[in-house]
C-alpha cells in the first residue's frame, strides 16, 4: 500500500515518496536502535527489505498484511544472501511474515520495540480505526509507533486527482483530523506524539503541509500495559505465519564453532607454512644443522616446532590473529572452544594445535596411472566378421 | 544492486507475473525465454489447422457457421480470409466478413498485402486457381469494407456464434497431432513475408516455419501492434535462429515494425488444401516431403551391440492439466508502460486466478476463460478508464514447448521452497556446506535443474553440482597478492581476478570480472537511473547500510553482454563497477588448481560416484514430493514429478579390434591397451638418428637414466634409436634453454627432435620452448618435467610413454581400428577461447589423410572475438583436401566432420550458415561433390548415465550408447560414453548429426564415433571424444595458450602438438 498513488506523485518527488517514507523509518531505526520491529500493512515487504540492510541492532523483523498474495510476491527477497552464509553476522536476525488483520489481537505482535504502520489506516473503515488504536497501542503496546497517512490538504497540488489518492482509501485526513486522533490515542494509552511528514510542497504552497503526514508515538516512561508474559502464552494465535527465516549468525553455536575452527585452522596452517619455509631455507644454508629442536626445550614454547611427524602451532600464535580475537574475546575461551572439537587436535597441555606434517607425503598419483590389478578378463565376443558399411549405405 | 542501474531491479517491474526469482531468471538467461517465444509462435500451427478445418467445414455447411467462428477467434479469421481467395465464391462472403473485424486503418494494407501475395504466387508455386481468383480481388476488398461497417453496428452478434469450446479443443488437439503443420508454415512463409514487407524477392521457399508462425501470431491483433513491436526484437531473433535460411529470417525484424499493420498472410498451399474436401489427405499431398519427414519422429535408433539397463538423471514429469490457454490482452486506450499493464492485470486476479504468466500482451493461464473477457481498470496517471480485453488465442497441450518456461519458473520456486539457494543459475544447499577452512573456501552441494522436452516427453533434468565459494573478499585477496609481490601487484591482480566470477555482499547476483579500474575508487561518483550523482560510498551506505572501509581500493568492472531486456525495449550496455571489498570470489582459486594436494581435498567432495549421484537426486525428489508447499506450487500448472529417475535400455557397442603393425587384439572391457602397445611394434616408427636432449646441470643424472631407459624399451615398440646429442645447461633460466636450442638447431640442421628436461611447473619456459620449436625453428619437441622421471620404479613405463609420444610427434603411427568406409576423411574441429576474452579465439583443425586414419593434417586459425569461425575453417579444409589429394591422388568421397564446442542454440546456425559454406568450399575443385556428415560434439552436458545391476547404480562400460528417450526431438542425436570411468560419474558425450548426405545410418554414426574414440595416441584406451576432436583441442590449446600464433606449416602433417 505504500506505493499507492506513486505513479502520480513520481513526477513531484525525488526520491519517490514511498522511498522517502522508508528513509524516514531507517533514520528512526538508526537513532533509536530498536531490536524488534514490526511493520503493519507491509504489502510487498518493501520496508522490511530495506530494514534488512539497515539493521543496526534489529534482531526480529516482522511483517503483517491482510493480503496473502502481496506478501508472498517478493518473499524470497527476504531470504539470507549467499554472503550471509559465508560470513555469518555476529547478531541474530529472524524475519517473520504473518497474514492477518491489524484490528485483531495477535499475541505474537506483542513485545515489539517499534511498530511501523505506513499508509495503512486510510484503508480501514473509519469505524475500524478505534479498534486499530486499541490493538496497536493498547494491546501490542510497543515502545514506539510510526504511523503515516496521506494529508488530504495536499491533494489539490496533485495533478489530475479527483477524490482520494487511491480507490481503496476509505478516508483521507487533514492535519487537524490526524492530530486530533493521535492526541486522543496518546491520552488514552499513555503515549506522547510528534508530528512530521515527508513530501514537501513545491514553491509557495508550504502551508498545505507534507504530502504524507507522519506521527511518531513514544510510550510514556513507566507506563506499560505490560505484556503479562504468562497471559500471552495462553492466548491462541489468530494470524497465519506465512514465512519465517532465521539468518545464520554467530549466536548459533554450531555456526560459531565452525567459523572459529576455520579461522583457527587457516591461521595455524599459514603459520605452519611459514615455519616450513624457514626450515627449508635453513636446511639449504646449513644442511648439517639439526633442524628439530629437542622436545624438552620446546615444552611450553611460543614458537612453532616440529616433533616427529607433526607440526605444533602454539595457541598463543594463533591468538594473534585479529579475526580469532574478534570471535573469542580471550584466549581461555579459545582454548575451551577448541578442546571439544574433533576438527582440531590439541597437544596434551592444550597449548598448541597439532597439524600433520605433509611435507614428506607422497604426492603424485600419476594422472596417467595404470590399473595394475590383474584385470585380464577375456573381453566379450567380438563380431570379427568383415564389415562393409559402404553396401549398407547403398 | 549495480550502481549503474536503477535502484529498483528492472526485472522485478517487468515481470510481476512471476516471482522475483522468475523475473531474474528470465533476465539472466535469455535463451530459454527467447526459445519460449519462438516456440510460442511456432505453436501457431494448431491454429492454422484450425482455420483450415473450419474453412473446409464451411464448404459443406451453411456459410453462417464459418463466419461466426471466424469472428470468434481472430487467428482463424485471417487464415480463413486468406483461404477465401482460393475457395468457391460461397465462402468468400463469410470470410470477407471475418476479415472485416480488423480495424479500419488496416484495410488498405490488407488489400495491398493480398494483391502482392497473389502476384507473387505464380512465381513461388504455380497454383492453377490463383489466376482466376486474381480477378475477384477488387470485389473482395470492397466486400470486405462493407462487411466491416455492418459488423460495427452489431458487435454483440459475434458473441453468439462461439463454437462449442470443447469440440474446438478436441479438434485443435487432433489437428496438432495429425498434421505436419510445419509444412504448412514453410510453404506459407514466403508469401506471408512477401505480403507483409513487400519483399517480393524473398522467394526462397525455405523460410522457417517459425518465422511464419510468428508473423501469423502477430497478425490477428492489430490493436496490440505497437506493443508487440516493442517486444519484437527478441522474437525476431528467435525466428532467425531457428529458421532454415537465416538471411531471410533476419529480414523479418524490420518488417514487423510497430507502424506496420498486420497484412493478411496468404499461404497458397493451404488454400489448395482448403479447396479439397477431406482436409488431411490433401494437406499431406501438398506439404513438401522434406518437412513432413521432420515432423515424424526421426530415425535415430541403432541396433548394434548388447542391450544394457541404464538409468539417467532425467525424471519423468506428468502434466495433469488438460491444456494451457493462451490469451491476447489488449488495453484500450493503449497503455504504454508495461509495469502499468502488469499492475492492471494483477488487480484482476479474481478473474484470471493466481496462476498467471503474462508478458504485457500475451497471457497464459492453466484455466479456461470465456472466449472474450472485458475488464475495466483505471489509469492512475490520468484517471482514464481502460478497457482490458482478454481474448483466447490458443489452446496448448500442457507439455507444449511454449509452456516449458513457466514450468521452469515454477521449478525455481520449488527449489527455493525446499530450502535451496540460488547462486548463479543453480540451486545450492548452504546447510550442508562443506567447509575447507584450510583453503578458506566452502563447497555447497546443489543441483542444476531444468525442465525440458525430449523424444521421450517432458522431463526434469537434474544434475548434481557443487559451488565453490570463498571466504575472502576480492580486497582481502588483493592484500595477500600485494604482500607476495608488491612490484607486479597490478599484473598479478589482473591474472587472478579477470575472468573470475564474484558475488556481492548486497545481492545474490554473480558478476564476471572483465577488468580492473585502477584509476577509480569508491570516492568516485556515478549517475543513478534518476539522473542524480552519488559516490559509491554514499550509494552503499544509503541503500544497503554498508560502510565502505577501504576508500582507496580500485574498482572491478563487469561488462554485461549486450542484450535486450525482456520486451526488447532497451539494450543493456555499459559497465557495472563493483567494489573489491564487497565482492567475493567463487570457483576454485587458480593457485589451488595447480596444487595437487589441495585439489585432492576438494575433489574428494566434488567427484561423486554414480551411487552418490543418484542418491542426491533421489533426495531432492523426496524433498520436493514430501513438501506440501512445493507440491502445491507444481500443482498450479498441473505438474507432477515422478519420485524415480528414468530407467531405460541402452546398448553397449561391440568391442573394437586394435591393430598394431602385425599384432592385433580386441580391446579389453576396460578399454585399456597400455600393456599391448609397449609389447609389440607400432604401425610405423621414425628412426631417430639425430636428436638432442637439453637439461640443466642438476638434472644430469635423471637425463642420463632416461636416455638409457629409452634404449632399453625402444626395441619392442619398434623404434630405432641412436644416442642423442646431450646438451647440459649451466642453469635453468628460460634464456639459457632458448639460446642453447637455437644454436643447436642452427649448427645441426638435421636435428629431428628436441627433448628438454625442465624443472618445476614453468609455463613461461614451456611457452618459450614451444614458440621456438613450433613457430620460429620448426622441429618436433618434447618437454619433460624432471619430477616425472625422478622415480626409478616408474621410469620404465614413463619412458615407454614418452617414446610413443615422441614417435607420434615425428610422424610415426601407433595403432588403428578398422573403419569399413572407403575414401573417407575424418575431420576434428575445436575452438579454444581465452578466459580473459581479450585474446583471439583459436580454432584447431585436424583431418585424416589416409584410409587407416593414421596420418593427420593439422591447421590452426586465429579469429577475433565475434569473428565467424567458418572463414578460417574454409582455408583449413581446402588445404587438407589438397594434401589428401597429394597423398592419395584422389579426393575423399566421404567427409565426416566432428565439430566440438557448439551449443544447442548454435545448431541452427551451423546448419544454415556453416554447412552451406563448407559445401561451397568443395566447388573450388571441378566436379567434386563429396558426401558430407557433420556431427556436433558436446561434452559439457548435464546428462549422466548409470548402469544398474544388483540394486546398485554404477558407471556404464565404455561403448554405452543411448539413442532414444532423452534425445533431442529436432535432431538425429545420441549419447555415447566411450571412455572408461575410474572415478566419478558416467558422463557421456552428446553427438548431433546436423547434416548427413553420406547417409550414414544411426548404427554407422554411433560406431564410427566409437571407433574414432580409440585413436588418440596419447592414451592407450578410449577417450571421451573422437580422436580428431581431441587432437584439434590439443592443437588449439597449445596455439592459444603458449604459441599465440600459427605454428609453422612444415609441421602440419605431424602430430607435433601432442
Amino acid at each position: 500500500m505504500c506505493r499507492n498513488g506513486s505513479d502520480r506523485m513520481a513526477a513531484l518527488f525525488s526520491p519517490p515518496l514511498y522511498l522517502q517514507r522508508y528513509q524516514f523509518v531507517i533514520e528512526y531505526v538508526k537513532r533509536f536502535i530498536p531490536r524488534k520491529v514490526i511493520d503493519l500493512g507491509c504489502a510487498d515487504c518493501g520496508l522490511l527489505r530495506k530494514l534488512k540492510f539497515h539493521r543496526n541492532a534489529i534482531e526480529v523483523l516482522a511483517g503483517v498484511d491482510i493480503d496473502c498474495a502481496a506478501l508472498r510476491e517478493r518473499v524470497n527477497a527476504l531470504a539470507p544472501l549467499t554472503i550471509d552464509y559465508l560470513q555469518p553476522s555476529p547478531r541474530p536476525l529472524t524475519i517473520e511474515l504473518y497474514q492477518g488483520s491489524v484490528t485483531e489481537r495477535e499475541p505474537c505482535t506483542q513485545g515489539f520495540d517499534l511498530v511501523t504502520c505506513m499508509e495503512l489506516i486510510e484503508h480501514l473503515q473509519l469505524w475500524e480505526v478505534e479498534g486499530f488504536s486499541n490493538v496497536v497501542f493498547g494491546y501490542m503496546n510497543p515502545c514506539a509507533v510510526i504511523i503515516s497517512t496521506p494529508n488530504v490538504e495536499f491533494n489539490p497540488l496533485l495533478p489530475g486527482l479527483r477524490g482520494f489518492r487511491n480507490k481503496d482509501h476509505k478516508f483521507e485526513w487533514t492535519r487537524a483530523e490526524f492530530q486530533t486522533w493521535a492526541l486522543g490515542v496518546c491520552m488514552e494509552y499513555g503515549y506522547s506524539v510528534e508530528f512530521t511528514g515527508v513530501g514537501v510542497a513545491p514553491g509557495q504552497n508550504r502551508d498545505v503541509g507534507f504530502c504524507t503526514q507522519i506521527a511518531v508515538f513514544q510510550r510514556d516512561a513507566g507506563v506499560s500495559n505490560g505484556p503479562v508474559n504468562n497471559a500471552v502464552q495462553m492466548e491462541p494465535t489468530v494470524y497465519r505465519l506465512l514465512y519465517r527465516v532465521v539468518y545464520p549468525s554467530l549466536c548459533d553455536n554450531n555456526i560459531f564453532q565452525r567459523t572459529l575452527v576455520c579461522q583457527v585452522l587457516y591461521r595455524a596452517e599459514s603459520l605452519k607454512r611459514e615455519f616450513e619455509l624457514g626450515e627449508q631455507s635453513m636446511q639449504s644454508d646449513l644442511t648439517a644443522c639439526a633442524h628439530s629442536l629437542p622436545p624438552d626445550v620446546v615444552a611450553g614454547s611460543t614458537v612453532v616446532y616440529r616433533h616427529r611427524s607433526h607440526v605444533f602451532v602454539p595457541l598463543q600464535h594463533v591468538w594473534t590473529d585479529p579475526k580469532v580475537q574478534a570471535l573469542c574475546g580471550n584466549i581461555h575461551r579459545l582454548r575451551q572452544a577448541l578442546m571439544d572439537d574433533s576438527r582440531v587436535q590439541l597437544d596434551t597441555d592444550r597449548d598448541a594445535i597439532i597439524l600433520p606434517d605433509e611435507g614428506e607425503e607422497e604426492e603424485d598419483e600419476e594422472e596417467t596411472g595404470e590399473c595394475e590389478e590383474g584385470n585380464l578378463t577375456p573381453s566379450p565376443v567380438v563380431d570379427n566378421s568383415e564389415e562393409d558399411w559402404e553396401t549398407e549405405i547403398g | 544492486m549495480d550502481p549503474n542501474r536503477p535502484p529498483v531491479p528492472p526485472g522485478a517491474a517487468r515481470m510481476p507475473w512471476l516471482p522475483p526469482a522468475a523475473g531474474r531468471g528470465f533476465m539472466i538467461d535469455p535463451p530459454p525465454l527467447g526459445r519460449a517465444r519462438g516456440l510460442a509462435l511456432a505453436a501457431a500451427e494448431p491454429e492454422t489447422g484450425r482455420g483450415r478445418g473450419r474453412a473446409s467445414a464451411a464448404a459443406s455447411e451453411p456459410p453462417v457457421s464459418p463466419f461466426g467462428r471466424g469472428i470468434s477467434l481472430p487467428v482463424p479469421e485471417a487464415q480463413v480470409g486468406i483461404a477465401r481467395g482460393m475457395l468457391p465464391p460461397v465462402e468468400e462472403k463469410g470470410l470477407g466478413r471475418a476479415r472485416g473485424s480488423l480495424s479500419t486503418s488496416l484495410e488498405p494494407q490488407v488489400g495491398m498485402g493480398r494483391g502482392a501475395s497473389l502476384f507473387m504466387e505464380p512465381l513461388a508455386e504455380p497454383v492453377p486457381p490463383v489466376k482466376s481468383q486474381m480477378l475477384q480481388l477488387p470485389e473482395a476488398v470492397s466486400g470486405l469494407q462493407e462487411e466491416r461497417v455492418e459488423e460495427k453496428k452489431t458487435p454483440e452478434k459475434f458473441e453468439v456464434d462461439i463454437p462449442d469450446p470443447g469440440s474446438s479443443l478436441v479438434s485443435m488437439i487432433r489437428e496438432l497431432g495429425i498434421e505436419p503443420s510445419k509444412s504448412w508454415g514453410r510453404g506459407a512463409a514466403p508469401m506471408g513475408r512477401g505480403s507483409v514487407g513487400g519483399l517480393a524477392a524473398a522467394h526462397q521457399s525455405l523460410v522457417s516455419s517459425v518465422g511464419f508462425s510468428s508473423v501469423g501470431a502477430e497478425e490477428p491483433f492489430p490493436e496490440g501492434m505497437t506493443l508487440r513491436g516493442t517486444s519484437f526484437v527478441g522474437r525476431g531473433m528467435v525466428g532467425a535462429g531457428r529458421a532454415p535460411v537465416s538471411p531471410v529470417g533476419f529480414s523479418r525484424g524490420p518488417i514487423a515494425s510497430p507502424e506496420l499493420p498486420p497484412g493478411p498472410i496468404t499461404p497458397p498451399p493451404v488454400s489448395v488444401a482448403l479447396a479439397g474436401p477431406p482436409p488431411v489427405p490433401v494437406e499431406t499431398t501438398v506439404a513438401p516431403v522434406k518437412v513432413e519427414a521432420a515432423r515424424e519422429p526421426l530415425k535415430k535408433a541403432g541396433t548394434k551391440g548388447n542391450s544394457i539397463t541404464i538409468g539417467s538423471n532425467y525424471i519423468p514429469i506428468r502434466c495433469k492439466n488438460e491444456a494451457v490457454f493462451q490469451y491476447h490482452v489488449t488495453f484500450t486506450p493503449n497503455v504504454e508502460a508495461l509495469s502499468m499493464r502488469f499492475g492492471m492485470m494483477k488487480d484482476h486476479r479474481s478473474t484470471t486466478g493466481e496462476v498467471v504468466a503474462f508478458d504485457g500482451s500475451i497471457l497464459y493461464l492453466p484455466k479456461r476463460l470465456d472466449e472474450v473477457v472485458h475488464l475495466k481498470a483505471e489509469r492512475k496517471t490520468d484517471n482514464q478508464e481502460i478497457d482490458i480485453k482478454i481474448q483466447m488465442t490458443k489452446v496448448l497441450p500442457p507439455h507444449c514447448d511454449l509452456c516449458i518456461p513457466f514450468y521452469n519458473v515454477v521449478l525455481r520456486r520449488v527449489m527455493k521452497i525446499v530450502g535451496l539457494k540460488l547462486v548463479g543459475r543453480d540451486h545450492y544447499d548452504p546447510s550442508n556446506a562443506i567447509v575447507l577452512g584450510k583453503h578458506r573456501l566452502q563447497v555447497w552441494p546443489g543441483y542444476s535443474t531444468c525442465i525440458k522436452e525430449t523424444d521421450g516427453g517432458l522431463y526434469l533434468g537434474v544434475d548434481v553440482s557443487h559451488k565453490v565459494l570463498r571466504n575472502d573478499s576480492v580486497l582481502n585477496i588483493m592484500g595477500v597478492i600485494y604482500q607476495q609481490s608488491p612490484e607486479h601487484f597490478q599484473d598479478e591482480c589482473t591474472k587472478e581476478f579477470v575472468g573470475a566470477i564474484v558475488i556481492t555482499r548486497y545481492n545474490n547476483r554473480t558478476y564476471r570480472i572483465d577488468d580492473i579500474k585502477w584509476s577509480k575508487s569508491p570516492k568516485d561518483s556515478f549517475t543513478l537511473a534518476d539522473g542524480s550523482e552519488t559516490t559509491f560510498i554514499d550509494y552503499y551506505r544509503k541503500n544497503y547500510g554498508i560502510t565502505v572501509k577501504e576508500i582507496d581500493q580500485p574498482l572491478l568492472v563487469h561488462r554485461p553482454k549486450e542484450r535486450s531486456k525482456p520486451g526488447g525495449k532497451q539494450i543493456i550496455t555499459g559497465e557495472i563497477l563493483l567494489l573489491p571489498e564487497l565482492s567475493f570470489m567463487t570457483g576454485i582459486p587458480e593457485k589451488m588448481r595447480k596444487d595437487f594436494r589441495a585439489m585432492k581435498d576438494l575433489t574428494v567432495h566434488i567427484n561423486v560416484s554414480a551411487e552418490q549421484h543418484t542418491h542426491s537426486i533421489k533426495q531432492l525428489l523426496q524433498n520436493i514430493n514430501s513438501n506440501p508447499e512445493a507440491l502445491n506450487e507444481l500443482q498450479r500448472w498441473g505438474l507432477e514429478i515422478s519420485p524415480e529417475i528414468l530407467m531405460t535400455q541402452g546398448r553397449t557397442l561391440p568391442m573394437e579390434t586394435i591393430c598394431l603393425q602385425s599384432a592385433s587384439f580386441v580391446s579389453s572391457s576396460s578399454a585399456d591397451w597400455s600393456r599391448e602397445v609397449v609389447r609389440d611394434a607400432s604401425i610405423s616408427s621414425i628412426p631417430l638418428y639425430c636428436w638432442a636432449v637439453f637439461y640443466p646441470r642438476r638434472a644430469a643424472e635423471q637425463a642420463e637414466e632416461l636416455v638409457t631407459m629409452f634404449g632399453k624399451v625402444a626395441g619392442p615398440i619398434g623404434i630405432k634409436l641412436e644416442r642423442p646429442i646431450r646438451v647440459e645447461l649451466r642453469d635453468d633460466r628460460t634464456e639459457t634453454y632458448v639460446k642453447s636450442i637455437q644454436s643447436q638447431l642452427t649448427s645441426e640442421p638435421n636435428v629431428q627432435l628436441v627433448v628438454c628436461i625442465i624443472t618445476g611447473n614453468r609455463d613461461d619456459l614451456y611457452s618459450a620452448i614451444k614458440k621456438l620449436c613450433c613457430v620460429q625453428s620448426p622441429c618436433p619437441s618434447q618437454a619433460i618435467n624432471v619430477r616425472t622421471i625422478s622415480q626409478p620404479q616408474k621410469l620404465r613405463s614413463i619412458a615407454q610413454k614418452i617414446l610413443l609420444q615422441m614417435n607420434c610427434k615425428l610422424g610415426g603411427e601407433l595403432w588403428t581400428v578398422s573403419v569399413p568406409l572407403k575414401h573417407l576423411m575424418v575431420i576434428g574441429v575445436d575452438v579454444h577461447h581465452d578466459v580473459s576474452k581479450k585474446k583471439r579465439s583459436v580454432m584447431g583443425f585436424v583431418a585424416s589423410l589416409n584410409s587407416l586414419l593414421t596420418r593427420w593434417y593439422s591447421r590452426v586459425t586465429f579469429q577475433m572475438p565475434n569473428e565467424e569461425i567458418i572463414n578460417g575453417f574454409r582455408v583449413c579444409l581446402l588445404a587438407a583436401l589438397q594434401k589428401y589429394y597429394e597423398m592419395n591422388h584422389s579426393f575423399p568421397e566421404k567427409i565426416v566432420i566432428y565439430r566440438d564446442g557448439v551449443s544447442d542454440g548454435q545448431l541452427k546456425t551451423v546448419e544454415q550458415y556453416e554447412i552451406p559454406q563448407i559445401l561451397k568450399c568443395f566447388e573450388t575443385f571441378p566436379n567434386y561433390e563429396p558426401k558430407l556428415t557433420f556431427i556436433v560434439v558436446q561434452k559439457r552436458i548435464s546428462t549422466t548415465l548409470y548402469s544398474y545391476g544388483g540394486e546398485r547404480f554404477g558407471t556404464p562400460p565404455p561403448g554405452t550408447v543411448l539413442d532414444h528417450t532423452v534425445t533431442n526431438k529436432d535432431w538425429v542425436d545420441f549419447f555415447l560414453m566411450a571412455h572408461s570411468i575410474r572415478q566419478g560419474c558416467g558422463l557421456p558425450t552428446h553427438y548431433i548429426s546436423v547434416y548427413n548426405t553420406a547417409n550414414l545410418t544411426p548404427d554407422h554414426l554411433q560406431r564410427l564415433t566409437f571407433k574414432m574414440c580409440h585413436l588418440y595416441w596419447n592414451w592407450p584406451g578410449t577417450i571421451r571424444v573422437p580422436a580428431p576432436c581431441k587432437y584439434a583441442h590439443k592443437l588449439a590449446f597449445l596455439s592459444g595458450q603458449y604459441l599465440h600464433s600459427e605454428p609453422a606449416i612444415q609441421l602440419a602433417d605431424k602430430l607435433y602438438f601432442l
